[in-house]
């Protein structure tokens, strides 16, 4: 595979392409978009053509030296990401860090949230990048998941940033790059990838066996994220789907027993209520969208007889705010439970609550 | 790939490429040992990726091919190997290796060891593009370049923060050589003037940094053999070859620093120590030097030096009076012991001479007699004084 291979994306192919062609390639780029939307391919295959030179501009994707990229056998390019914390241990050694990085590649999970790219990873690739480049004309530094350096690795990174040896070209891997440090963000040019179209999904599902409404609803709940649409394809929000509907069908007809158990199923973990918000609030879309006689841009094409009975009860437009209140009060670090119970207390009584301040339906509720 | 070779010819071959085989391979493929049969001769490769060896044995060979087996594995095989003709054959990215192992006919080893495939290597250019020059022959030997390295290499940085300074500058041009190490608190540089116009070209010159670990090598390399070296100083690397031997290094990116700017001009002050005083001196009393500093003070008389130490740690104090040809003004300055016995044991001089200045200023030193052409000194930064 080389750049041009890859689907979407066209108009950062068109940049990198004016990069490669020219030989004015910058010395530090980041490739930033959010998940599932490529980037550890595109990065890379940005990689594979800075460091080919048979291809013009993208890379041959035949010669040993692109062999070599695709295997992380090239002596000319150096990687890191972030591991997983070892206690009481040294950091992982060279060849575990390689091979993470292959696993990485090959489709791997996103690391853990609590994993960093080690400072002493980076010392050794700031190291590498100082010798000058061994068979290709210019030497590569791959960082995936960037957010995630220790800002002493990454002050450390600074050096090479702002005085890059000759030859060098360093790429960020980032989904939030906000989260880089100011002085790392603005030495970079930044190659942002957008979603995938709804086609490129369809046609990469269907490559791995997904048929009829499934695949149709892996495409709408993706929304632009390959990742995200296999997850849906797979099933893993089958279980959530089934909450979001209890909830918002038990919320409209005041069950306060149903909002009990589903309490505690989501249990107290930030991270599945946030999954649930989106998909409460895609639910409400698709709610809204009937309401208003576009029923064929629905979200969840598999429950239709679902959304019609509910669309009765359910004020959607109403709801909609309601939940964007409470994933704005989630992102501003208070207590899922609390954030769930609000927004149960908001939903059952109609509305009135949309007009009071957070704090103080939260106080409300702390009450309660 | 088929072919059979004297089993002391390969031994000595892969003993040579040996050291260029890293002990944590950053890649798999590292650990291998590149083998290639070509022509007549069997070449034999390995790389760390800074630093690549190439050496050829002759071997009678009936079928070409190139093939990668683990290094270390390979050259245990070769040493246990009695004296005598080994084949060696690849079938199916394994390498079999047999022969006889004794007179009597019917005593037979059989070997096979699993390789990687060849590509996977990293390449490993036979000649570069750059300033070249032959040392071996009439005008100069090569063993002016181990005199070099040894003179320079061991003032290079060992901290990373400044890479360009883990290595020796080297610079050519058709006047003759140039090497430069330092680590900011001393510096050693050492200028040979020979003349190199047959084979440098009027303006063109050369300079690079190289990593020291490849200049070891090439001590190494060249200690074993006299014999003329072709030298040639590549854009990124840069490329020794030595008969059948060749020893390919990386360049450290630069610039180097400007260090001409710190090398002090007026010293006027001088003093001479004979070597065989000083160093022993230095060696005795830096023993009671305190081991955070290392400092050893001198006082400056005219006619003698007074070395003294105290070691707060220890509790203990030396001092020492060395005789010495001073005439300024009394003067006194403390050095770190260390760096200090490093540079004159390097000088290799019955008489070293000190040029200073004042006792916050650098100093430098150079032997008394040097040989023709040559311009040996260093420089080392006073310690500034404490109780």
């Amino acid at each position: 595979m080389s750049l041009s291979d890859l689907a979407d994306q066209d108009r950062v192919k068109a940049v990198a392409a004016s990069w490669l062609e020219s030989g004015r390639i910058p010395h530090a780029i980041l490739v930033c978009g959010a998940e599932g939307t490529g980037k550890r391919r595109f990065a890379l295959e940005l990689v594979k053509a800075v460091l080919c030179i048979e291809g013009s501009p993208f890379s041959c994707d035949q010669c040993p030296t692109c062999r070599k990229v695709d295997s992380l056998q090239h002596p000319d390019l150096h990687t890191a990401m972030p591991l997983p914390p070892r206690r009481g241990k040294r950091e992982a050694s060279p060849e575990a860090l390689r091979d993470a990085v292959v696993e990485f590649l090959a489709g791997g999970a996103t690391p853990p949230s609590n994993a960093n790219i080690a400072v002493e990873h980076l010392r050794q690739l700031q190291k590498e990048l100082s010798y000058s480049p061994t068979e290709s004309p210019r030497k590569v530094g791959l960082l995936f998941a960037a957010e995630r350096m220790h800002p002493a690795g990454a002050n450390s990174l600074l050096k090479i940033l702002e005085e890059p040896p000759a030859r060098v070209v360093l790429v960020l891997v980032a989904t939030a790059p906000e989260r880089l440090l100011p002085t790392v963000l603005s030495r970079c040019q930044r190659l942002t990838l957008g979603p995938l179209s709804a086609d490129s999904i369809r046609r990469q599902l269907e490559l791995e066996g997904v048929v009829g409404e499934r695949l149709e609803l892996a495409v709408r709940m993706g929304a632009g994220s390959l990742q995200r649409a296999k997850e849906v394809a797979a099933g893993q929000f089958d279980e959530m789907r089934r909450l979001v509907e209890e909830f918002l069908a038990a919320g409209a007809a005041q069950q306060d027993e149903i909002y009990w158990n589903i309490l505690d199923e989501l249990g107290g973990d930030r991270g599945e209520l946030e999954v649930f918000l989106l998909i409460c609030g895609q639910y409400l879309r698709d709610l809204f969208l009937l309401a208003h006689g576009q029923g064929e841009a629905v979200v969840q094409v598999d429950r239709r007889a679902y959304l019609e009975s509910a669309s009765e009860t359910i004020d959607a437009a109403r709801a909609a705010l309601e939940i964007d209140r409470a994933a704005e009060t989630l992102a501003n670090n208070a207590s899922p439970q609390l954030v769930l119970t609000d927004l149960w207390r908001s939903l059952r009584r109609g509305g009135q609550a949309s007009t009071m301040p957070p704090e103080a339906s939260l106080a409300g509720a702390r009450r309660k | 790939m088929k072919l059979t070779v004297d089993r002391n010819e390969l031994w000595q071959g892969i003993d040579t490429v040996l050291d260029a085989v890293p002990s944590k391979p950053a890649l798999p493929v590292l650990a291998n040992i590149l083998l290639e049969a070509d022509g007549e001769t069997l070449s034999l490769a390995a790389t760390d990726l800074d630093l690549s060896i190439r050496t050829e044995v002759p071997a009678a060979i009936e079928k070409k091919g190139r093939i990668t087996v683990p290094a270390r594995t390979l050259a245990e095989i070769t040493r246990e190997w009695p004296d005598a003709e080994l084949s060696i054959e690849v079938q199916d990215d394994r390498l079999k290796l047999s022969g006889r192992l004794g007179e009597a006919d019917s005593s037979e080893g059989a070997y096979s060891l699993s390789g990687m495939a060849a590509d996977e290597f990293p390449n490993m250019p036979t000649s570069l593009e750059g300033v070249g020059l032959t040392l071996g022959d009439d005008e100069a030997d090569s063993s002016v370049l181990v005199d070099m390295i040894n003179k320079t290499a061991f003032a290079v940085s060992r901290d990373d923060t400044r890479p360009v300074l883990n290595g020796v500058l080297w610079r050519i041009d058709s006047q003759g050589m140039q090497m430069v190490a330092t680590d900011g608190s001393r510096l050693a540089c050492y200028k040979l003037a020979i003349d190199l116009k047959d084979q440098v070209k009027g303006d063109e010159e050369s300079s690079v940094i190289v990593p020291p670990q490849a200049l070891s090598q090439i001590v190494k390399l060249l200690g074993g053999q006299g014999g003329p070296v072709k030298i040639t100083l590549g854009e990124t690397q840069v490329l020794f070859e030595m008969g059948r031997k060749k020893l390919l290094s990386r360049l450290i990116e630069g610039p180097y620093v400007d260090y001409g700017q710190v090398i002090p001009q007026n010293n006027k002050k001088e003093l001479r120590i004979a070597s065989e005083d000083l160093l022993p001196a230095v060696r005795r009393v830096s023993i009671l030097s305190s081991s955070y500093t290392r400092q050893v003070r001198f006082k400056l008389n005219s006619g003698q030096v007074e070395l003294s130490a105290a070691s707060p740690e220890i509790g203990g104090e030396a001092r020492e009076v060395i005789p010495a040809q001073y005439t300024e003004d009394e003067m006194e300055i403390g050095y770190n012991a260390q760096y200090l016995i490093e540079i004159l044991r390097k000088m290799d001089t019955n008489e070293i001479r000190f040029e200073l200045e004042n006792h916050v200023t650098a100093a430098l030193l150079r032997p008394t007699e040097q040989k023709e052409g040559e311009d040996y000194f260093c420089l080392l930064m006073p310690l500034r004084p404490t109780g």
